[in-house]
């Protein structure tokens, strides 16, 4: 079986679903309030005014909106499944357990990266809008552009584990409320078991280490957080593959017919 | 005789402990055979099916699909098999030729198959109208545009004619009929009337209760028919005549008494056997069962 015609049809779902609207939006919220935030430039803040308001933010977005996009579009592509009834459909057609769950994990991915440009893209356009308006030249800073790409990148690697985490949660449970509930509530364990309970260890918690690439304190030890959570990453994955198999059959069938089938 | 295409052996599935779903099932669909799966609602049919195409765990027992074991050789099997189970299976936000395209390369299907199936089911011209603007019978035949798909070799529909108008029924009938004779596919369908499947299957299974009650041609199931038709006989001495027709397997249940028939001369002979031995007749009455009489009397207590 092909694993890029499982990959193709999971990408023709998502056509004219929400997913693609949640991408274009939750995007554009951070750059707008912070444009419409920025306000007249404060002379000492202009020298380094790009670093302040792409950190600013970046934080947010790192930290918070993209392990909340994860959390609702692993919840919405499952959800089209559970939605249109269609899971019975899928399952009955000749794509292996593995090539269904990963075509789809694949797709989230994807939709993040998107999500990433997107989000920079607008960030850019608040950024000549600022200097337009204000006379500035934050612009000029693009040239520092592999150290954005880098940032965007771990970014994206420290919510691997999250994105997993999510997945897992979403094929789970067939309520839509429950694994976006369960997401918030995972969230702020975070902050409060670090900030109020100061919690040791807690660092490596899964959604804390997209805080890691910010923070000084984590400054020498990214290179680890961000293979702590690609490892949580294919941790929570393969849970989902192995709980979504042993639904369907013993585990050691399943061995046996993936050989055969490869 | 033709090959197995489904064998299914000694099946059994409970949802919850304790509740036995299916018991010990024994399916037995040839090649070319348009089988009617029947039985009333909750009877275990959807459990069946959902089983035979791997959508649920396999318990007990084991399930041979082309003379291969479904748990060893889930795609190798599925990939000449289409199924319509339940509802209508469809994304509702994508247009028909979409919903196609989702399952096209999956089946290795080209696109002058997709056209194909969707003038088959009379969707050619749907054009980007979306599935959520369809009617239920549009819905329905979609699917089985999907189903015909990977052109199969066997087609699994658990109660197709849901939500299809008599017209809708009686060109599903037709496709049935055109699908087996000209592109040899072998159908299991699944229904909670007779009377809309007795026209096109040639083997029938009933099930009630999780168990299999009868499996056999239709031949069979009308000789069960006229096995169990009863005439009944009201004479001066119902005792004596019981003792009389003692050979024609006779019965006196309290003060009725019925003897089974098969043909009028042999109403006419335990007549004249009667007449025989004295016995006034008052009344000689056939109550012929029907199919469908024969099909409420297996599945029902």
């Amino acid at each position: 079986m092909i694993f890029t015609a499982s990959l193709r049809s999971e990408f023709l779902k998502t056509k004219r679903s929400s997913v693609v609207y949640l991408t274009l939006v939750a995007a554009f919220m951070i750059p707008f309030v912070l444009v419409f935030d920025h306000g007249s430039p404060n002379s000492e803040l202009i020298a380094n005014g790009w670093d302040n308001f792409y950190r600013e933010g970046f934080q947010v977005f790192a930290f918070l909106f993209l392990p909340f996009f994860y959390v609702l579009t692993s919840t919405l592509i499952l959800q089209i499944e559970v939605r249109c009834n269609t899971w019975k459909q899928v399952l009955a057609s000749p794509q292996l357990y593995i090539h269904i769950l990963l075509a789809k994990f694949i797709v989230i991915q994807i939709l993040a990266i998107v999500f990433v440009l997107v989000f920079n893209i607008y960030m850019i356009v608040g950024c000549a809008i600022i200097d337009s308006l204000h006379n500035l030249n934050y612009l000029t800073y693009l040239e520092r552009w592999p150290e954005l790409i880098q940032l965007n990148i771990m970014a994206l690697v420290t919510n691997v584990g999250i994105s997993a985490l999510s997945f897992w949660l979403a094929l789970r449970f067939k309520n839509f409320i429950v694994p976006i509930g369960i997401g918030i509530l995972l969230w702020l364990i975070g902050p409060t078991a670090a900030l109020e309970l100061k919690i040791p260890h807690f660092d490596k918690y899964v959604f804390v280490l997209p805080f890691t690439i910010m923070a000084k304190k984590f400054e020498y030890q990214r290179a680890f957080y961000q293979f702590l959570s690609v490892g949580y990453g294919v941790f929570f994955f393969t849970i989902a593959y192995l709980e979504f198999v042993w639904q369907r059959r013993s585990l050691q069938v399943c061995w046996k017919k993936e050989k055969v089938s490869n | 005789m033709s090959s197995p295409i489904i064998q299914t052996h000694q099946l059994f599935y409970d949802y919850a402990k304790g509740a036995t779903t299916l018991s010990n099932i024994n399916l037995e669909v040839n090649q070319g055979d348009v089988y009617g799966f029947l039985g009333p609602n909750g009877s275990g049919k959807t459990t069946t099916l959902s089983l035979i195409l791997g959508l649920l765990k396999n318990q007990r027992g084991t399930i041979e699909l082309f003379g291969k074991n479904l748990q060893h050789h889930r795609t190798e099997i599925l990939a000449k098999v289409g199924s319509l189970i339940e509802n209508p299976s469809l994304y509702v936000h994508l247009t028909a030729n979409e919903n196609l395209e989702v399952y096209r390369q999956i089946y290795k299907a080209s696109r002058t198959r997709m056209h194909e199936v969707l003038d088959i089911v009379g969707l050619k011209d749907t054009g980007k109208k979306l599935v959520k603007g369809f009617s239920l019978g549009m819905r329905q035949r979609l699917s089985l545009a999907i189903a015909l798909l990977p052109k199969p070799e066997l087609l699994i529909l658990d109660e197709p004619t849901n939500g299809l108008d008599p017209a809708g029924i009686l060109e599903l009938r037709c496709l049935i009929g055109r699908l087996r004779e000209f592109e040899g596919i072998t159908f299991l369908i699944s229904s909670h009337i007779l009377s809309e499947v007795e026209k096109i299957v040639n083997r029938v299974g009933i099930i009630y209760k999780g168990q299999m009650r009868f499996q056999g041609s239709l031949v069979e199931l009308h000789r069960l028919q006229q096995h169990q038709s009863l005439v009944q006989v009201e004479t001066s001495d119902n005792l004596r005549a019981w003792a009389i027709l003692k050979s024609f397997n006779a019965k006196l249940n309290e003060s009725e008494l019925v003897v089974p028939w098969s043909n009028l001369q042999q109403v006419a002979a335990l007549n004249k056997l009667l007449v025989e031995h004295d016995v006034k007749v008052y009344d000689l009455h056939p109550r012929k069962q029907t199919l469908e009489t024969i099909f409420m009397n297996l599945t029902s207590n």
